[in-house]
């Protein structure tokens, strides 16, 4: 028998370009923060769950292992999850098995990423994630592949530049309410369209930025919640889906993968029509076009979000409040963390406390995030 | 493939206030201004009670050898001439302890009482160490 979940608290690092912290540091701080929100302390945690990028950001292996002292973890189950870009939302799902399961009643799930220990620059490692004998050879980097699949979106539903830009206006526009936000600011359309092309159709101001940070969430067992706080906001549904290595094999028009993630979380929330029943959507925003693509497979219909976004439907006070944080490309893109930001922010979200950012009458959230070579979705559907 | 990458770490908040001491000739371990336990080297948070730290003390600079090897390879795996001994250094009402090499005209004994010998120029950096010495 599956056993009820919920969040009951949540914490998170300033998400900054550089940050003077190691990332035990930083793991402590959101950690700290996560439990002092709901009261706990580290010696009530029973098992912690961590997710982190690849081991070559930090040029050191296992740095999993980094997380074990600073969440408390000494003595305790710990595992690290990892699904690429996908991982901070893994992670979340993660920790939800670990409590639904009945093995545990108090889980606390840390996520932290440092893309600034690697110099210059974090993109060559990226390198890296490529099938080493067909595709590193040709020397791609990651702007590349998304490029590539933007370029296919735009041809799909025929999307012009000046209206996806407006994605990247909405989202850094809504992080200068976010306390924690990197690159909150307020832009034009013409700013995105006028920022160098670096991997045409993809301008500067389509992604977001390279980060340091780290979020922690408290998960609890239902009978534990309702001990800890008042306002406990329940994981009703989560989804994970791998699709295969070789993206050449899909139409890059449509992320079915993430679909599937969705349909498997609704299912479990008992959610048939996401249009009426979601109040508050976080999908996974690196850039600008792939807020539009991953919403459209979060609401299961091709070319829609496009279309809620050109009505202005997707901002904050929209019929379809999306990224209502200021996404990935405001707060900021600390990998693992980015995503684990998106199911914090459903938390603060749905039990009221976003603050400037709060989204009245929200009830319903879903996050989603997405990694690897474009084939990883990862689900969490949460209610309050 | 080829990849040539560079990393840079910030030490931090702890190990910063760890190094700036090794900088003026000084061990600076953490202390917790609720539960008192000391370590070495400096944590942001207590390890026992997870408060954050406040108070950073400079400690006894006399330790003891906890252990100890002897190495006869280096990082190559050549022999290394003269061969060096690394020592596993605990100090007194302090957790945690320090690694380091041992003065090679000094042989070594588990419980042994050593101290630090800095070097003229420090710059902040565990070098700042040059090795261990006999008391």
């Amino acid at each position: 028998m599956r056993k009820r979940v919920a969040i009951v608290g949540a914490g998170m690092t300033y998400f900054r370009s550089m940050l003077p912290m190691t990332p035990q540091e930083m793991v402590y701080e959101a950690v700290r923060k996560s439990l002092d929100d709901c009261g706990l302390e580290f010696k009530d945690i029973d098992a912690v769950v961590s997710g982190s990028a690849p081991d070559a950001f930090d040029g050191y292996h296992h740095k999993g292992l980094v997380g074990v002292e600073p969440s408390g973890a000494n003595g305790k189950p710990y595992s690290r999850v990892f699904v690429g870009g996908g991982t901070g939302v893994g992670a979340a799902v993660a920790g939800w098995w670990h409590v639904a399961s009945g093995v545990f009643k108090r889980v606390l799930v840390v996520a932290w990423e440092k893309m600034s220990h690697p110099y210059p620059h974090a993109q060559p490692l990226f390198k890296t994630i490529f099938e080493p004998i067909v595709e590193q050879p040709l020397g791609p980097n990651l702007i590349w592949i998304f490029a590539l699949e933007m370029r296919r979106y735009m041809e799909a539903h025929k999307l012009s530049k000046e209206l996806i830009a407006r994605v990247a206006v909405k989202n850094k526009g809504n992080a200068l309410d976010h306390p924690y936000a990197q690159l909150g600011a307020k832009i034009t359309v013409e700013d995105v369209l006028k920022s160098p092309v670096l991997v045409w159709p993809v301008h500067r101001l389509d992604i977001s930025p390279s980060s340091d940070g780290a979020v922690a969430l408290v998960l609890a067992s239902e009978d534990e919640a309702r001990k800890i706080t008042d306002t406990p906001v329940w994981i009703e549904g989560v989804g994970a889906c791998l699709d295969s290595q070789f993206w050449t094999n899909r139409d890059l028009a449509y992320p079915y993968y993430v679909y599937l993630a969705a349909q498997q979380a609704y299912k479990m929330a008992g959610i048939t029509n996401p249009l009426k029943e979601i109040d508050v959507f976080e999908p996974y925003d690196p850039f600008t076009y792939k807020e539009l693509h991953h919403l459209d497979a979060l609401l299961g219909k091709p070319g829609l979000a496009p279309k809620l976004l050109e009505e202005g439907q997707l901002e904050r006070d929209g019929d379809y409040p999306t990224c209502p944080s200021g996404g990935l490309l405001g707060v900021g893109n600390p990998i693992a963390a980015a995503g684990l930001m998106k199911v914090a922010e459903l938390y603060w979200q749905l039990s009221g406390r976003a603050g400037k950012r709060q989204v009245p009458n929200a009830y319903v959230g879903v996050a989603q995030a997405w990694g690897d070579l474009m084939q990883v979705a990862q689900v969490v559907v949460c209610r309050s | 493939m080829s990849i040539e990458s560079f990393y840079e770490y910030p030490t931090g908040v702890a190990l910063s206030r760890f190094l700036e001491g090794l900088r003026l000739g000084r061990l600076i371990a953490s202390k917790c201004s609720r539960c008192n336990h000391t370590v070495i080297p400096p944590r942001a948070y207590c390890l026992k009670c997870y408060r954050p730290i406040k108070e950073y003390q400079i400690i006894g600079e006399e330790g003891r050898i906890a252990t100890y090897t002897r190495s006869f390879t280096n990082i190559e795996g050549k022999p290394a001439n003269p061969p060096v001994t690394w020592v596993f250094v605990k100090f007194d009402g302090v957790d945690g302890g320090l690694f380091h090499i041992l003065d090679p005209s000094i042989i070594p004994q588990t419980g042994m009482r050593v101290r630090p010998v800095f070097r003229e120029h420090r710059i902040g950096s565990i070098l700042d160490i040059k090795w261990f010495t006999a008391v």
